[in-house]
Parts: C-alpha cells; sequence; structure tokens
C-alpha cells in the first residue's frame, strides 16, 4: 500500500470502561488500516465494540470509558494558503476536551448516528445547527454560512432547503431528518465520514436512498466512509473493504469479495450461514444458527473469544492462547490459530517513523 | 373512541350469510378490515380526522402455514395483528375464524367475555423483548400465568408444565425462578415464545418477533419457530418488515402499503414475479448478501415519502411514487384487491400489462 494513500491506521486500539463491577474491555486490540476514498464497513453483532472503535477514534467517549493503549494514526491533509500540508496526527494521544481534537472533529472526520432525533437537537432548528458546525470551524459570515447550509441541504436532497432550515427535527420524517445530519456533518468538507448505523432506524426503501446518497456523496467529495452496521446487505451493498468484529477484537479483515465469498474466520463463515439468503428456503435448506450467544463482557472467554461457539475448536490451544493476527493474503488478515502455520507471516505493525511523523 | 358499529355478540343474519361466504380451505379469513384511529386538534381536543391505520383488508391464513405480512413502518401491519387478536375492536369488517371443530365465527363484532375461548386458540408474540415482559415477575410467573388466569393448572402442576414449555423452547427450567433481567435478548425472546405457547394455540401471531435480535441469535429463534410449528402444527401471522427473513420463512406474502393490501401471492412467486409496482420497489431495495450482484442490479428509488395515512391519495395510494402511474385513472380510481393469476391477488389497475422484476438470486448459499 502507497503511504499517501493511507487516512487512517488503527494500531493495537485498547478502549476500556471502568465501571463499578469492574473494567469492560470493550475494543481489546483492534488494528486495521484505511484508504483514502474508500468505504470502509466495520461490522459485528451488539456488543461486539465496532461502535467503540469509531467513537475512540474522535474521542467522544462517554464516561467511564477511556483509551489506555494503542495509536490512531491520521494522515491529513489540508490546504493552507493554496499548499498542501500533510500530517500525522496520533489521535489516541491527544487530550478529550484539548483544542487539537476539536479542530479535526466535524473539520477532517465527521460522524453521524444511528437515530438523528437523539443526536439532533430538538429546540434548535436544523438550520441552526448546521450553521452553527460551519461557523466554527470555517471564517465565514452569518449570511454566507446560511447560503452554505442551503446549498448543503440541497445536495442531500432535502426538498424546499430555503424553508426547510428553520425546521425543526420534530417537524422532519426518519429520512430527512438522517439526511440534515448528512448535511451537518459534510458542511467542513471532511476527509473522513464516519457513519453509525446510519439506516438502522430507516424503512427498507428509505435505506435505499439514504445508501444511494452516501455513495453519491462520497464519489462526489472524494471522502472516505466508515460504515457501522450490523446488516450484511448494507455491507455488500457499500463496502470496499470490511472489518469483521467479535467481543472487541478484528476476527477478519480483507476486500469485500474474498470476505463474502471466502470467508476464513469460523465467526465470519458461521455468521453468513446464519443470514437468510434469496433461494434458500426453495432449496430445502435451514438457517445455520451461531450456538450460545455473545458472552457477558464482564467474562470473556480466556484465549480467543469465539473459541466457547466454534465449530472448529482446537481443544487446550484456542481457549488458551490469543490468536495473532496472521496476513494470509495482500490486504487481508484473519487472527484465528488454524491460519497460524510456519510460513505465513504474522502481521507486524511499524509505526510510522519519526521523521515522517510532524509532531504537534 | 372509535365507532362502535357492532354491538351485540349473537349471531345476526350477516353473520350467517358471511359464514358460507368464507373460503373453504382458510382457517382464517379477514374481510374488508377497517381500523380508524381519530386524531384530535384545536382548543377543544375535538376530533379533527381519522388515521386510517387499517382500511380494508382481505387476507386469508390456511392452517398449517406461515403467512407473512410486510411494509414499510406505519403501513398498519402491526394493527391488522392487533385487530385479529382482537386488541382493538375493529371499526368496520370480518375476522372470521375457523374453530377446530369446524364451526366458523365472525371475532370482530365479539365482547370480551365471548373472546375468552379465541383468546386461548389465537396468541401473540411481541417484538421487543425487553418491554413486553414484566421485570417484577419471574419465569415461572410470566410463562404460567395464561395457565393460571384459565384455570388450566396451579401449584406444582402448573410449575411442570412451565419447565416442560421452557425445555421446548431451549431454556434450562431451573432458571424458572429468574427475572427477565438475568437472561439475554434472545432468551428473553424465547420466553415470550413459550408464553405464546403456554395454551396450546393454534394460531401465532409473531408481530416482529426476530426484528430486535442480532443475527446470530435471530437464526436460532427462527430455527425454532419452524421446529415449534412442524411440532404443535401451528399456523403462524408472521408480520415483519426485513424481507429477506420472511422470504425463508413464509409459505405465502401479504404486502401492505398506506393501510391497504397491494398484493397477496406465494413467497416464490412474488420474490420471482411481482405484479405491484410497489412490490417491485421493496424488492429492490433490499440489499443482497452477495458483493457481487451489487452492480447487476437496478434498484428502483421511490421518490418522495409514504403519505400520511390521515391523508391519504387520490385513486391508488401508491400513484404520486409509482413509475407506471397513468396519470388518469391511477388518480381516480382505488383499485380492488383481484386475483389476476390463481392464488396471486394484486390491486393495481395495470398489473396484468406490467412485466416488472424479481429479486436477483445471491451466488453464494451456504
Amino acid at each position: 500500500m502507497n503511504k499517501s494513500d493511507l487516512l487512517l491506521d488503527v494500531i493495537d486500539l485498547k478502549t476500556q470502561f471502568f465501571t463499578d463491577d469492574g473494567i469492560v474491555r470493550a475494543v481489546d486490540g483492534v488494528s486495521f488500516q484505511m484508504k483514502r476514498g474508500e468505504t470502509l464497513c466495520i461490522v459485528g453483532e451488539s456488543g461486539c465494540g465496532k461502535t467503540i472503535t469509531a467513537r475512540s477514534i474522535l474521542q467522544i467517549l462517554d464516561y467511564p470509558g477511556r483509551v489506555v493503549d494503542g495509536q490512531i494514526f491520521f494522515h491529513r491533509v489540508r490546504l493552507v494558503d493554496g499548499k498542501e500540508v500533510r500530517q500525522i496526527i496520533d489521535l489516541a494521544t491527544l487530550k478529550t476536551r484539548g483544542p487539537e481534537i476539536r479542530d479535526i472533529r466535524g473539520k477532517d472526520i465527521a460522524m453521524i448516528f444511528q437515530e438523528p432525533m437523539t443526536s439532533l437537537s430538538p429546540i434548535h432548528t436544523i438550520g441552526n445547527q448546521i450553521m452553527e458546525a460551519i461557523r466554527l470551524h470555517l471564517p465565514v459570515s452569518k449570511s454566507e454560512a446560511r447560503e452554505r447550509a442551503i446549498e448543503l441541504l440541497r445536495r442531500v436532497g432535502i426538498p424546499k432547503p430555503a424553508e426547510r432550515m428553520d425546521a425543526y427535527t420534530f417537524q422532519l420524517s426518519g429520512g430527512m431528518r438522517q439526511r440534515a445530519m448528512i448535511a451537518m456533518a459534510l458542511s467542513c468538507g471532511p476527509s473522513l465520514l464516519i457513519a453509525d448505523e446510519p439506516t438502522t432506524a430507516l424503512d427498507v426503501t428509505t435505506q435505499a436512498q439514504i445508501l444511494d446518497l452516501l455513495k453519491e456523496l462520497k464519489d462526489d467529495l472524494g471522502m472516505s466512509i466508515m460504515l457501522i452496521t450490523h446488516d450484511l446487505g448494507v455491507v455488500a451493498e457499500m463496502a470496499d473493504d470490511v472489518v469483521v468484529m467479535y467481543l472487541g477484537v478484528v476476527a477478519e479483515q480483507g476486500n469485500v469479495v474474498d470476505v463474502f465469498h471466502d470467508p476464513r474466520h469460523p465467526y465470519t463463515q458461521a455468521l453468513l450461514r446464519s443470514i437468510p439468503k434469496y433461494g434458500l428456503r426453495a432449496a430445502g435448506k435451514r438457517l445455520d444458527s451461531i450456538r450460545g450467544m455473545v458472552p457477558d463482557p464482564y467474562s470473556r472467554p480466556t484465549g480467543c473469544p469465539y473459541h466457547p461457539r466454534c465449530d472448529r475448536m482446537i481443544p487446550d490451544k484456542c481457549d488458551r492462547i490469543t490468536p495473532p493476527t496472521i496476513q494470509i493474503g495482500e490486504d487481508r488478515v484473519v487472527s484465528c490459530l488454524l491460519y497460524d502455520v510456519p510460513g505465513l507471516p504474522t502481521r507486524s505493525y511499524n509505526a510510522p517513523q519519526p521523521a515522517l511523523c510532524e509532531v504537534r | 373512541m372509535v365507532n362502535q358499529r357492532h354491538n351485540s355478540s349473537t349471531p345476526t343474519l350477516t353473520n350467517i350469510a358471511t359464514e358460507s361466504s368464507m373460503r373453504s380451505d382458510a382457517m382464517l379469513e379477514v374481510q374488508n378490515l377497517k381500523m380508524h384511529f381519530p386524531v384530535y386538534g384545536g382548543f377543544f381536543r375535538r376530533v379533527v380526522g381519522h388515521v386510517k391505520a387499517v382500511d380494508g383488508v382481505n387476507l386469508f391464513i390456511c392452517p398449517g402455514e406461515t403467512l407473512g405480512l410486510v411494509g414499510e413502518s406505519g403501513c398498519g401491519k402491526t394493527t391488522t395483528g392487533r385487530c385479529i387478536i382482537r386488541a382493538y375492536k375493529p371499526l368496520d369488517g370480518q375476522i372470521l375464524y375457523r374453530r377446530a371443530d369446524g364451526s366458523v365465527v365472525d371475532l370482530a363484532p365479539l365482547d370480551d367475555q365471548s373472546l375468552r375461548p379465541y383468546h386461548r386458540e389465537i396468541r401473540l408474540i411481541f417484538q421487543d423483548p425487553y418491554s413486553s415482559l414484566n421485570p417484577r415477575m419471574p419465569v415461572v410467573d410470566l410463562v404460567g400465568e395464561p395457565l393460571k388466569v384459565n384455570k388450566i393448572a396451579t401449584g406444582k402442576e402448573l410449575e411442570d408444565r412451565v419447565a416442560e414449555l421452557l425445555r421446548r423452547v431451549g431454556l434450562r427450567p431451573e432458571y424458572m425462578k429468574r427475572y427477565p433481567h438475568a437472561f439475554s435478548g434472545g432468551e428473553r425472546q424465547r420466553i415470550g415464545i413459550a408464553r405464546a405457547l403456554s395454551l396450546n394455540p393454534r394460531l401465532v401471531i409473531c408481530d416482529e418477533a426476530v426484528s430486535a435480535l442480532d443475527v446470530s441469535v435471530r437464526a436460532q429463534i427462527l430455527n425454532l419457530l419452524e421446529d415449534l410449528q412442524a411440532e404443535f402444527n401451528l399456523t403462524y401471522l408472521f408480520i415483519a418488515h426485513d424481507l429477506s427473513v420472511v422470504e425463508y420463512i413464509c409459505d405465502r406474502v401479504a404486502v401492505m402499503y398506506v393501510g391497504k393490501l397491494v398484493e397477496l401471492a406465494s413467497t416464490d412467486e412474488l420474490f420471482a414475479q411481482p405484479q405491484h409496482p410497489y412490490t417491485e420497489a421493496l424488492l429492490s431495495a433490499v440489499p443482497q448478501p452477495d458483493p457481487l450482484i451489487r452492480d447487476q442490479k437496478q434498484r428502483i428509488v421511490l421518490e418522495g415519502e409514504v403519505p400520511d395515512p390521515a391523508n391519504p391519495p387520490s385513486g391508488c395510494y401508491f400513484h404520486p411514487r409509482c413509475r407506471y402511474s397513468d396519470g388518469a385513472r391511477c388518480m381516480n380510481e382505488t383499485p380492488a384487491l383481484r386475483e389476476t393469476t390463481p392464488l396471486h391477488f394484486v390491486a393495481c389497475h395495470y398489473a396484468e400489462k406490467l412485466s416488472l422484476r424479481g429479486v436477483i438470486a445471491p451466488r453464494i448459499l451456504a
């Protein structure tokens, strides 16, 4: 992978929640890379740490969560006085309330959430909320910001945008609210858009509209999208690369076609077998379900977190040894002991050289 | 509240007339079902209009089958289910139910007292396993309550029955003294299923029964529902919005749009050759779990939004968003649900003339 293609490099990220009942290791050593201009889907069941990974990147974890280890290198390209300035910033080291991360949030990395009704303010008009985001990051006047906000609303397909500027969230339908939120996220031209289950609360026809809009915006504006979802259909529809997570670790990462047509990790295989597919019933087949359920976060299994539910568990190995991340192809990694055979290199991460890294 | 047209529970002339008109192969037939909810507004909170949640639904369910009822949120599918179990008293229409002994009864006009025997035979499984179980009742009470209320079992016998039910749905009977908070979402849904099955029902209405569950747990519950159907000869009305789940579990599918049924056909036929433009658009919007076919399919993006059921459009409710609308007949004349080919019912003026696209099958079949 070319260095300049890289947008985000997450290395061994660990996020933990320090609760009264003990420490919840929500993200426990997640590593993945994201290229500029691609759509990366993070998929997994609820409680697998996909949302926490995204929130760790933006440092917007809820109390008592904290990034305890690992690095999140964000390769930032900004135009300063007409010149391209490239910087590599380790987001994990920034203070959660410091000016550096605030400069990045909403400007270079924007986020949209699952339920727009709860993440947009109910007591401000959507126009005011978008203008606030613009004026926070860009040196523009109020009327310029208003022009820009109307243009954004038009861009995301809201009819009569000038009138809708003065609407409150409860006056809009679910799909329109999600569009307004996307407009807000786009307001400062981010290079990375993190979309956390953006269509889960929507109907299937509205979901199709929003997914099409995201695809179109990505191509037009050249942003990258990190899409977090539990719906494998949405993944197949949108992704270039896929990260499959299970209980705070990456089970498998690879190109979307490889992951769907040649899944390697037993969890990915089981997950794909457990979704209803068109024609399955006509073929007289039954769904394969994964036995048991995702364990309680306080009692994580030792070794590979998936081993109590795995059909290919190797006794006395999987329950003791934490599987290494094994590179089984270009841009394709799996962390499972089945593939831990001599000859295949385990992936070692090299932090960027200090010479390349402009320290802020 | 609702206009109460039906006041008597005794069979009237109309009741007897419709009983003979019920399909001979059906266990439940819903005819012209209507359920409107009043909208209050203004200074005196007067009724200013009606939300036509269900506005003339016709469907039938045969014994032993699974009928899917799909549609977007607000289309009236849950209201239809609740009218069938008579949680609501419908404004108009008939709910003809054939009992095990062959006698037919119209559930729509019955009062609470005369409904009691039917409440035992028609049960409901709820969507949300978190809010549908009382957090202050242990599992033995939750599952055993219907048995107690109907004076079927008490004491030790009741506990034995509950243990047997829990075992059937894949829960350990030792846990029956625990409270719902000790269980995960999938296990709670199993408790809800055990509760629905406790009175040996004939018809079970599954209202989004798997929508709140994770993928791997959803497969477990779907398989459980299939096993229970085979074992107890159950009939399901499966209300869902997820078309891939419906395709997997249902024998026939009914599609609703703004309070009306637009299409009803066997699952294979509906997915392969839909005859209503709304069904076509709905099918094309479902993301298929195969990245190789994403460029092949041409998605039909519906313009605009689902109309407000308090103020639906004229004529065919779908015409403002329909690609095939003629702008004249579709605007003025409401299409009736009619049988275009055997057992394929469509409410579209041009059902025969259109050739609509079905679903492209993904290449991965596990």
